[in-house]
């Protein structure tokens, strides 16, 4: 790993000091982040049941949180693009998602909870491009692969040590205190972006759109990828992989509190965070294969994990078999976090509509995220368990066998990328 | 305009009666009970209503407790109370098990399966019931079907002892 740092720290930047230090600040930026959405997840219904909450009031204030997490993607991407400085929109985000944190901790009632959930959702939705924006304006096209597996890779190790913390603070302190926790470490994840040399100031070509007045007849050249066929395809595929990938942890996990005994959080919690650990080792791999193989065969394997998910889900019955099997969502997670930021770079080109296009997927995911909690759980009270894991399964092959017939290879055909 | 006025009235008139027959209500249901203190305010202020104050322990909130089996397990908060036709509790619904809320289940408990006469541990309430007892429970829905309502009670054959403090 050391080795990459210092090749491209070498071979790119402007000088190799400042660029390691920015690659460093990347990596700690994604741990410190990842804290920040498992901190808002399912856990929120928990801290608001016991601060004494209606299960109506909660699933007001959460809807509230979904549908502006919808609503805001894709100007949340076109915000990106749009500002020169891609760091000041990502610590624009990290401020709004610390004083969200710090509202639901404090003053726990309908509108502000409300106000807070809406807030973080759009929050969210700045962060995730303008991450992405800043880690291709630091490392440039030739090395975004390589760079975007470490990102997964920090992200995952934030993932997994949040979930440990949080259920620590919440089982000896109180559910107050994750979200007081959120909000502290919102401090160093503004260090680390701080570490990052803004080289998207340096970088217009690359991130920003062109100039209106190049584009007279306002149907501009810099617009095409919004019908690229790649584009919408790699969309639908992202839609029926969330389809079928959002409801079965949920429901693997209601399956273990069923038939484990008191242990059942513990295999809970080992569902949650083993699937990180495989994200974290195999990332970076994902990332240099997918420069070197190209896209393809890394989005296969993370698609084709998802149905063999759903297949030995519904034919398990032991509850810590769950967790060996969940591992599976490791790869997906892999293989995803890194080639969507990766495929949409390839699709948007020098457009100037990176953000803007992530934000399109980004509602791609969403929507198929929402509809799978809702369709599996309708599925689940009238067939069972084992049905709806086969369902899912279901939808998770047609999502692979899509990504197999439909989505070509986007990966330039030139190795000579300049960055 | 005039409509909307005679509305207008018409909401005082029912409010007034119903202000009054709750008074009633009340202070006969809390006539022999000496807990509540009777402080006099103003007759005006409250419209004809009677007003107790309770001491701080005498009362509590129910939703997002945590309920402890007998052996202490932490069964998980409640979430809902279900009543019957006759206005008394019926079950509680408990969100049971889970980490960080994935994996959840909202499992209605019998009523007479909760004890509230903890003494000393004023934030928690028993459950007459363990982890594996509710753990294979069907889960409690409350929309989307019109199927029956699943409440897990404890065995008939298990005696109900009378806690010594419940008669405080």
């Amino acid at each position: 790993m050391t080795r990459s740092i210092l090749r491209i720290g070498l071979g790119v930047g402007p000088s190799a000091a400042p660029m390691s230090r920015s690659l460093r600040g990347l990596d700690w930026l994604n741990f410190f982040v990842a804290n920040f959405q498992s901190g808002f997840g399912p856990f929120i219904s928990v801290y608001l049941t016991g601060v004494g909450w209606t299960q109506g009031a909660i699933g007001v204030a959460l809807s509230a949180g979904t549908v502006a997490a919808m609503l805001g993607q894709v100007p949340g991407g076109a915000l990106v693009d749009a500002v020169c400085s891609k760091r000041a929109a990502g610590a624009a985000a990290i401020a709004a998602i610390i004083a969200s944190a710090l509202l639901i901790a404090l003053w726990p009632a309908l509108f502000p909870i409300a106000l807070a959930e809406i807030l973080h959702s759009f929050a969210s939705s700045v962060l995730g491009p303008a991450i992405a924006a800043l880690s291709l304006a630091v490392v440039g096209r030739g090395a975004f692969g390589e760079r975007l597996g470490r990102n997964a890779r920090y992200l995952a190790i934030g993932n997994a040590v949040a979930a440990g913390l949080m259920g620590t603070f919440g089982y000896y302190i109180g559910e107050r205190a994750i979200f007081l926790l959120t909000a502290a470490l919102g401090i160093p994840a503004l260090a680390a972006l701080n570490m990052i040399h803004d080289a998207s100031l340096a970088r217009p070509k690359l991130l920003s759109p062109k100039p209106i007045s190049a584009k007279p007849d306002g149907t501009g050249r810099s617009w095409r990828w919004l019908t690229d066929r790649r584009l919408l395809t790699y969309c639908a595929c992202v839609a029926l992989f969330q389809l079928a990938n959002a409801a079965m942890l949920p429901i693997a996990a209601g399956m273990v509190t069923t038939r484990a005994g008191s242990e059942a959080s513990l295999v809970i919690a080992a569902c949650i965070v083993a699937p990180q650990a495989v994200t974290a080792v195999i990332s970076p791999w994902a990332g240099r294969a997918a420069e070197g193989w190209g896209r393809r065969p890394i989005l296969l394997l993370g698609f084709g994990a998802l149905p063999i998910r759903g297949m030995l889900f519904a034919g398990v019955a032991d509850p810590y078999l769950m967790i060996p099997i969940q591992l599976l969502d490791g790869f997906s997670a892999a293989a995803l976090g890194v080639l969507t930021a990766l495929i949409i770079a390839d699709i948007t080109g020098d457009s100037g509509h990176y953000t803007t296009a992530l934000g399109v997927v980004g509602l791609a995911i969403g929507g198929g995220a929402t509809l799978s909690t809702t369709g599996a759980g309708l599925v689940a009270d009238h067939f069972g368990s084992a049905a709806t894991f086969l369902s899912l399964a279901a939808v998770g092959l047609c999502a692979a066998g899509l990504v197999w017939g439909l989505m070509p290879e986007t990966k330039p055909a030139s190795d000579a990328v300049n960055t | 305009m005039p409509r909307i006025r005679s509305l207008g009235l018409s909401f005082v008139g029912v409010g007034t009666i119903i202000g009054g027959a709750l008074s009633l209500g009340v202070a006969a249901a809390q006539a022999p009970s000496s807990g509540p203190t009777k402080q006099s305010m103003g007759e005006a202020e409250l419209k004809g209503a009677s007003l107790d104050y309770f001491p701080r322990d005498r009362l509590f909130r129910i939703l997002g407790k945590d309920v402890l089996s007998a052996k202490g397990e932490n069964m998980g908060r409640i979430v809902d109370v279900l009543f019957d036709e006759t206005g008394q509790p019926h079950a509680a619904v408990i969100d049971f098990g889970g980490f960080l809320g994935v994996g959840t289940r909202k499992i209605a408990v019998s009523w007479s399966a909760l004890r509230f006469d903890l003494g000393e541990k004023k934030n928690v309430i028993a459950l007459d019931l363990g982890r594996d007892q509710l753990k294979a429970a069907p889960e409690y829905k409350y929309t989307g079907s019109d199927k029956p309502i699943p409440v897990v009670a404890q065995p008939q054959s298990a005696p109900h002892e009378s806690n010594p403090d419940s008669g405080r």
